[in-house]
């Protein structure tokens, strides 16, 4: 399957952060998340996928183009969602819409006011009006609204209600349904990510943890649970990350085909949850 | 292109339209000294309506421009837009504010009119040298920036016609500038030369420092 996405030793340093050789990609037809904790680089590497931030090194191709050569294209292909609503606030979702459609050649009116109807979003009332759900929902409407190829959204589901964030999820899921489409999103609520997407990539303090299939990444992951006086002994094993109580130990573990055997015995070893994997890997070893 | 004029004739507020107008009786007032006033106000509402087209805190101003750049434009463009949508706003400001203009110089029976067609050039050619102080500075730092820095230009130009009113109305120097403009076409001809070397430049540096921004 062809990749839609490839992004190639990109690094991008800010005031007090850095983008530090980012490497991965991604195939069309599938839903990509992006995970990470507060600060650990989403944002600033979605800005520079969309071409809003300058990257210092490396290349970054979307649909096999770099922005340098076709941007303009590149847009057209991608419906995009921001973090935080950047439509005009002061005019109505009509108006909004008026300013925007005229720059994509496929924009298509009918699907706009079907997810709009869907919605429930009041086309006459000002942006400004509208909670934040709302705003999305319409970010949402205008995003799909001229059939993109690649869909990136930015924290969608960040101060959503459980039924709109369920709703989203599956709406991308509907999206996918086209093998031509593509799904790119972050978030840092990871439950979302096990419920829909195909892949993950992990970031942290600006640099790629992993980025895999997600099936791949619970094979390579396990935590160990076991009673505290073992602690030493998967120590030793370098874990991932280890947390320890009086009575009790909790570690991950990677390689876990070669990590396995040399358990010692009495311990647990259970599937991890995308949260304890993100968990463990920022906080390390802790007591 | 025309989805981005489009975009700035939606966006301009209403009190941008509506502020030039308090502002046309003192204009009046310097046609007093035989100054064409119309130009002089066509030229001076030009300038508003671009400027203020942009209008916005500096966040609102980032989220704005970040809006615009995701769409499928390029940042030239964006900046090819703002400076032809100076043409779009001066056609406005000559067909709307013009009129107005030479409504009330009618029902004062004065004698003047809109003005040569020269001299209209020569206020296309003014707003843009304006313009082209504010859009590097705009792209540079922010609207409240570039906007503080620009009107100073215009504001002294008005206060220095209307001064220049009170202290020459007797000799009439003004009128003598008038007719050393109408004898020299060579200074048309290098005004609006100069003009347009001056947008240029301000354009690839607006090109310049937006191509290469953070957003």
């Amino acid at each position: 399957m062809e990749n839609i996405m490839e992004v190639n030793g990109v690094s991008k340093g800010l005031k007090d952060f850095q983008l530090s050789n980012l490497s991965f990609d991604f195939k069309k037809g599938y839903i990509m998340g992006l995970i990470g904790p507060n600060g650990a680089g989403k944002s600033t590497l979605i800005r520079c996928l969309m071409d809003l931030a300058k990257i210092d090194s490396g290349e970054i191709k979307l649909f096999g183009m770099t922005h340098q050569e076709n941007t303009k294209d590149i847009k057209q292909r991608i419906g995009f969602v921001y973090d935080e609503s950047h439509f005009y606030e002061e005019f109505s979702l009509e108006k909004n819409k008026r300013i925007i459609a005229p720059f994509y050649k496929h924009w298509d009116d009918e699907t706009f006011y079907s997810y709009t109807k869907k919605f429930h979003l009041p086309l006459k009332m000002k942006l400004k009006h509208l909670s934040k759900g709302m705003k999305m929902k319409f970010a949402i409407a205008v995003a799909l609204a001229h059939h993109p190829e690649l869909i990136i959204l930015d924290e969608p589901t960040a101060g959503l209600d459980p039924v709109f964030r369920r709703e989203l999820l599956d709406i991308l899921l509907e999206i996918i349904q086209d093998d031509k489409k593509s799904v790119f999103f972050s978030t840092h609520i990871t439950t979302d990510l096990e419920q829909v997407a195909d892949f993950i990539t992990f970031m942290n303090n600006g640099e790629i943890i992993f980025s895999k299939e997600k099936d791949a990444i619970f094979e390579d992951y396990k935590i160990v649970k076991g009673p505290s006086e073992l602690a030493g002994e998967i120590q030793s094993l370098n874990p991932v990350g280890m947390r320890k109580t009086d009575v009790s130990i909790e570690a991950l573990i990677t390689d876990v085909h070669n990590v396995a055997p040399l358990l010692p015995q009495g311990v647990q070893l259970e599937r991890p949850t995308l949260e304890d994997i993100m968990y463990y890997t920022v906080k390390g070893i802790t007591s | 292109m025309k989805q981005l004029l489009l975009k700035d004739l939606y966006t301009q507020r209403l009190f941008g339209f509506l502020f030039p107008l308090i502002f046309i009786m003192p204009f009046y007032s310097i046609s007093l000294n035989g100054a064409n006033y119309i130009v002089v106000y066509v030229t001076y509402v030009a300038i508003w309506l671009s400027i203020y087209s942009n209008f916005g805190t500096a966040a609102s101003n980032r989220l704005g421009l970040k809006l615009l750049s995701s769409l499928p434009v390029t940042r030239k463009k964006l900046v090819q837009g703002k400076y032809c949508a100076a043409f779009m706003w001066w056609g406005i400001s000559l067909i709307s504010y013009g009129t107005i203009a030479s409504l009330i110089l009618i029902s004062t029976n004065n004698i003047l009119g809109w003005g040569t067609i020269l001299s209209l050039v020569l206020s296309l050619c003014l707003a843009f040298i304006i313009i082209s102080v504010f859009y590097p500075l705009y792209f540079l730092f922010n609207y409240q920036v570039a906007a503080g820095i620009t009107m100073v230009i215009p504001a002294l130009a008005f206060f220095g016609m209307t001064f220049s009113t009170v202290m020459y109305d007797e000799n009439s120097l003004p009128l003598q500038w008038e007719l050393f403009l109408i004898e020299n076409l060579l200074f048309y001809f290098l005004f609006i030369l100069v003009s347009m070397l001056i947008t240029f430049a301000s354009y690839r540096l607006s090109v310049a420092i937006f191509e290469k921004k953070d957003l």
